[in-house]
């Protein structure tokens, strides 16, 4: 086999790992905090993405400019659900008691999500219509050449910096701010966040807040390079649900090792094995580090 | 015993929900005025990941009844068009063609886009006797099994492919060759079938890779290729998949031949590819911007009502249509072993060119190759092949990109 | 042993044989109706199977539509390449299947809630692609058409209507027996390792044992109903594995209320159902569709079977 070709890959790889680690950190915290498994995650990417090309015809200007607009709203609408849907849900959870009631819950946010998910793409269906839709940007079209015969184009390496970035915001203002420690109290344990005046209902809306605005983050800034189209989020939900349980649920550091740990696995299966086992070999990883860490790379929330 | 209580609730309400629905499902009004109208049934993704797809099959039926109609009906019969979505899950589908031979009383039913969906449906079809016109599944299989309902109004995927094949290897002349599909029916059968072709006629395939539905990055399948150092790519894929590869392909420096099937044939697929686009060779049935006045007058009525450009997938369900108009007044009824027979016979201007079937049931359509070209600084398609249409002469990629 | 009493088993059968008579006029209404009613079935079949699962032992499948293309699959691949009658066929598709809900089960004993979810999930995966992959087994992504029909001596069973007295008793028996189950010792036995695993196993349950009990009853199940479904379309195709199936059963087996039986066959139903009647809004549906979903499971969380006894309380006083 060429180097070039290994070295190609493995950096492919790494880039694809970087996409999934920011798509599926938003999907972790929520279920840190509020055990929350949301099968609607993929939509708000997808609504992330709509509503920067929404912006991009209704303001003009580049989508990578206004890319943190449509996060913001994007995240006030996941607050606003918080309240409307799931907000119930925790309170009765708070007072319920034994193993089995967080087994039903799992199950009933499982379901919900599931509802939304449906009723979002084909809200997206409706209102956008079913042909794929190009935002043009001056950054897609520009392309980087590296030695070696390497290149790629400045959208994607703008993604993964935005996507690094981001997570080193998110990273730091858990540790540093006093809501970040609020988040991290009410994760580890939540009756006693409370007890020590944590508003932990505020803290879920804060936390379900920075989730749906980092998926819609990257809604907003890989639209561009690979299109937007409804069903765009169910295309990268199940990928993102693998690396947040190979990381361990709930871990954010584990999540992002798991995203590279599977972009590398599929780049390289794919490489050895036929891209047509691609997938098969990332599933198998999952279950292979499941095998022996039944809570996923770096241990996660029971 | 409560809990034999709650078992008795249960099935109760099982037996109601169902018997409830079984009254509301069946005392549907039967249609207006049943003498007067023949119902065709539509089956088309109209939601889901392919619901880009179903759209342009809806608007061209909704068109094309509109344009029988407004003529006339066929033998003094107007038509009442049934659509049914199937966002191509084979359940959906059985159930919706159901519902169309119980309760809608359908004459004939055109579709689908996917041929898994085709293929499930078919049986039911059949045996109830009601006439199948498929417009865009392209699986050699569905023309095959001897069902005499069953035509087909579009090129299947050996025809577009072998014919795609021998151009390739007679007028292009690569020496080596990577082939890129998706991996589903479509992408699998395409690839089998011109790598098969283009090996008889000494080329050597380098490379055969494969991408999952719902992909979006392919530039791993891309960088094994470029690996590979192929002379032409061949690339079977929807058109939002073959956009991105472009693209991609592109990013990571590989600049070289590709071709695809006829599914990229649209006006979308332009926009969503951009400058990407250009140089690409790729398979038509039908090009808008054809002289022949039934294309126009077709492509004309169509920007009319819908106010876009027709796609490939529009042409072939607008000559399912035709072909049973002019199918049932050449038999001179509406019988429709009759009609089965007539479907063989009849010869007519379609949208795709001039359309007439085999015994099986196949259009013998006639395959265009086109290449994508800069025309008066405008992306378009530009004929290559066949010599009676020809608009243009081939563009090497060297002398697009560079070397 | 099983912990049932004769008289139990007596009084449930009777309110099976009561079902089982009041559904005998159904195909009077018409091929379409029976069409769906036999879809119904075999989706109650698969959704009350996955409650043993889920609803019974507290572990939570988004892979069951696999085990239902296996089934699917091997009774399809058996009947056409060695000749193997149908029904033998069906059989040994729901025991494959149920070899793989073994192969499945020992591997994720030590896996709880969603990391069991997200494991079920990428089997459900690895099948389809594997179904997809393994064209010179499986035919390939384009499936395997002409299937033949159910063979019914005197009976054509490719009409709907013999197939629907075919499948109503069928149902009825693994409906039957699914629900002996749930409420055996087995039964019992599993709903304590879902209220409290670590208490089973403190008073002498073997917990791994049942647990992967639970994975081989609810998968040969489901084998079982992929089987006739197989037989009964006359055309299958890896797509049966994919995710969307696998959350269509869930949803039934939830919204229905899981832990019940009773409530997957009534998810089974109106599920059905509902997609049917909202049909004529094409591509609006799917807004009512998942507005219900989150509605129901919003206010009634044990589903359509609790808003029904909900409402029974209610008409009682």
């Amino acid at each position: 086999m060429q180097p070039t070709l290994f070295i190609e890959q493995t950096i492919l790889g790494l880039m694809m790992g970087g996409i999934y680690a920011a798509v599926g950190v938003g999907l972790t915290m929520i279920f840190g905090v509020m055990r929350l498994s949301n099968f609607a995650h993929g939509e708000f990417y997808m609504l992330g993405a709509f509503l920067t090309y929404a912006l991009v015809m209704a303001l003009g200007g580049d989508p990578y400019l206004l890319a943190p607009l449509s996060a913001i709203a994007v995240g006030l609408v996941g607050i606003a659900l918080n309240k409307l849907v799931f907000l119930s849900l925790y309170k009765e959870l708070r007072e319920a008691k034994g193993a089995a009631a967080f087994f039903f819950q799992d199950l009933r946010f499982i379901m919900l999500t599931i509802g939304l998910s449906i009723l979002l793409v084909d809200l997206a269906l409706v209102v956008w219509g079913p042909i794929p839709i190009a935002i043009p940007s001056v950054f897609t079209s520009h392309i980087v050449r590296l030695p070696g015969g390497l290149s790629f184009s400045l959208a994607r390496i703008m993604a993964f910096i935005v996507a690094t970035i981001s997570l080193i915001v998110l990273y730091t203002f858990l540790k540093i701010t006093k809501t970040g420690k609020a988040i991290r109290a009410t994760s580890q344990n939540p009756s006693a966040a409370a007890l020590v005046g944590i508003n932990t209902y505020r803290i879920y809306d804060v936390t379900m807040f920075i989730s749906t605005s980092l998926a819609a983050l990257s809604g907003s800034i890989l639209g561009p390079i690979y299109n937007v189209y409804p069903t765009m989020g169910l295309d990268v939900v199940a990928k993102a649900f693998v690396v947040v349980i190979t990381g361990g649920m709930g871990n954010l550091m584990g999540s992002i090792l798991a995203g590279f740990l599977i972009g590398l696995a599929e780049s390289w299966g794919g490489l050895f094995f036929g891209t047509e086992y691609r997938q098969v070999v990332a599933f198998l990883i999952m279950i292979l580090v499941l095998w022996f860490r039944p809570r996923g790379i770096l241990g996660g929330r029971s | 015993m409560p809990v034999s209580r709650n078992l008795l609730i249960g099935l109760v309400a099982v037996i109601a929900i169902v018997v409830i629905a079984a009254l509301l499902l069946t005392m549907r009004p039967i249609g207006p005025a049943g003498e007067e109208t023949v119902k065709i049934g539509l089956i088309a993704p109209l939601t889901g990941s392919l619901a880009e797809h179903g759209l342009d099959m809806k608007q061209a039926a909704i068109l094309a009844v509109e344009e029988i109609n407004s003529k006339g009906g066929i033998l003094g019969k107007k038509i009442e068009l049934v659509i049914e979505d199937t966002a191509c899950k084979a359940d959906l589908a059985t159930a919706a063609v159901q519902k169309m031979i119980t309760q809608d009383n359908v004459y004939a039913v055109v579709g689908e886009y996917c041929s898994t969906v085709t293929l499930a449906v078919q049986p039911a079809l059949m045996e109830s006797k009601k006439l199948l016109l498929v417009p865009v599944s392209v699986a050699t299989k569905i023309t095959e099994q001897g069902y005499k309902y069953t035509a087909r109004s579009c090129a299947n995927q050996w025809m577009q492919t072998t014919q795609h094949a021998d151009f390739i290897a007679e007028h292009l002349k690569p020496r080596t060759a990577a082939m890129l599909g998706v991996n589903d029916d479509y992408g699998r059968e395409g690839l089998k079938i011109w790598g098969d072709r283009v090996k008889e006629k000494g080329v050597r395939i380098v490379a055969e890779e494969y991408f999952d539905p719902g992909t979006t990055d392919f530039t791993p399948q891309l960088s094994k290729i470029k690996a590979a150092d192929p002379d032409i790519i061949f690339v079977v894929a929807n058109i939002r998949d073959a956009a991105n590869i472009l693209k991609q392909a592109h990013e990571i420096g590989l600049y070289k031949q590709f071709s695809m099937l006829g599914g990229v044939t649209s006006e979308e697929f332009l926009q969503l590819a951009g400058d990407d686009a250009l140089g690409l060779v790729h398979v038509s049935y039908f090009e808008p911007t054809s002289k022949r006045p039934v294309a126009q007058e077709f492509v004309q009525k169509f920007v009319q009502k819908w106010n876009r450009m027709p796609a490939m997938y529009s042409a072939g369900v607008w000559d399912a249509f035709m072909t049973l108009k002019y199918a049932v007044e050449s038999a001179g009824t509406w019988d429709v072993d009759k009609v089965a027979d007539a479907i063989r016979k009849v010869r007519f201007e379609g949208a795709q060119g001039t359309i007439y079937y085999n015994e099986k049931g196949q259009a013998q359509t006639k395959v265009l190759l086109v290449q994508v070209q800069k025309v008066d600084g405008k992306l378009r398609r530009v004929i290559l092949y066949p010599e009676s249409d020809k608009e243009g002469v081939y563009i090497p990629p060297e002398r697009l990109w560079g070397s | 042993m099983l912990g049932i009493t004769g008289d139990l088993a007596l009084r449930i059968a009777k309110y099976y044989a009561l079902a089982f008579i009041l559904l005998l006029p159904l195909p009077l209404a018409g091929d379409y109706v029976t069409h769906l009613a036999i879809m119904i079935m075999l989706y109650s079949i698969t959704a009350a199977s996955l409650d043993i699962l889920v609803g019974y032992t507290g572990r939570l499948s988004l892979g069951h539509a696999a085990f239902y293309a296996i089934g699917a699959y091997t009774s399809t691949l058996l009947s056409m390449n060695l000749g193997v009658s149908p029904w033998v066929g069906i059989l040994a598709g729901g025991m494959l299947a149920s070899l793989f809900g073994l192969v499945l089960g020992i591997p994720s004993l030590k896996l709880r809630g969603p990391y069991l979810a997200i494991s079920t999930l990428g089997f459900g995966v690895i099948v389809q692609l594997m179904l997809i992959n393994l064209d010179w087994l499986t035919r390939g992504p384009l499936g395997i058409p002409g299937i033949p029909p159910l063979p019914g001596g005197p009976l054509d069973l490719r009409s709907k209507f013999s197939f629907y007295y075919v499948a109503l008793m069928l149902t009825s028996v693994a409906v039957y027996t699914l629900h002996m189950i749930s409420r055996s010792r087995i039964g019992k036995v599993l709903m304590s390792i879902r209220e409290d695993e670590d208490a089973a196993l403190s008073v002498g349950v073997n917990v791994p044992l049942f647990k992967v009990l639970a994975f081989i009853i609810s998968t040969f199940f489901a084998g079982l109903s992929g089987g006739l479904y197989a037989h009964y379309i006359r055309y299958i195709s890896p797509a049966m594995s994919a995710l969307s199936e696998s959350i269509s059963i869930l949803s039934m087996t939830i919204i229905g209320g899981f832990g019940t039986l009773t409530g997957p066959l009534m998810g089974a139903a109106m599920l059905t159902i509902l997609q049917e009647l909202l049909r004529p809004y094409l591509e609006y549906r799917y807004l009512i569709y998942g507005a219900l979903i989150v509605i129901v499971m919003k206010f009634f969380p044990s589903g359509i079977y609790g808003f029904v006894q909900f409402l029974s309380r209610k008409v009682r006083g």
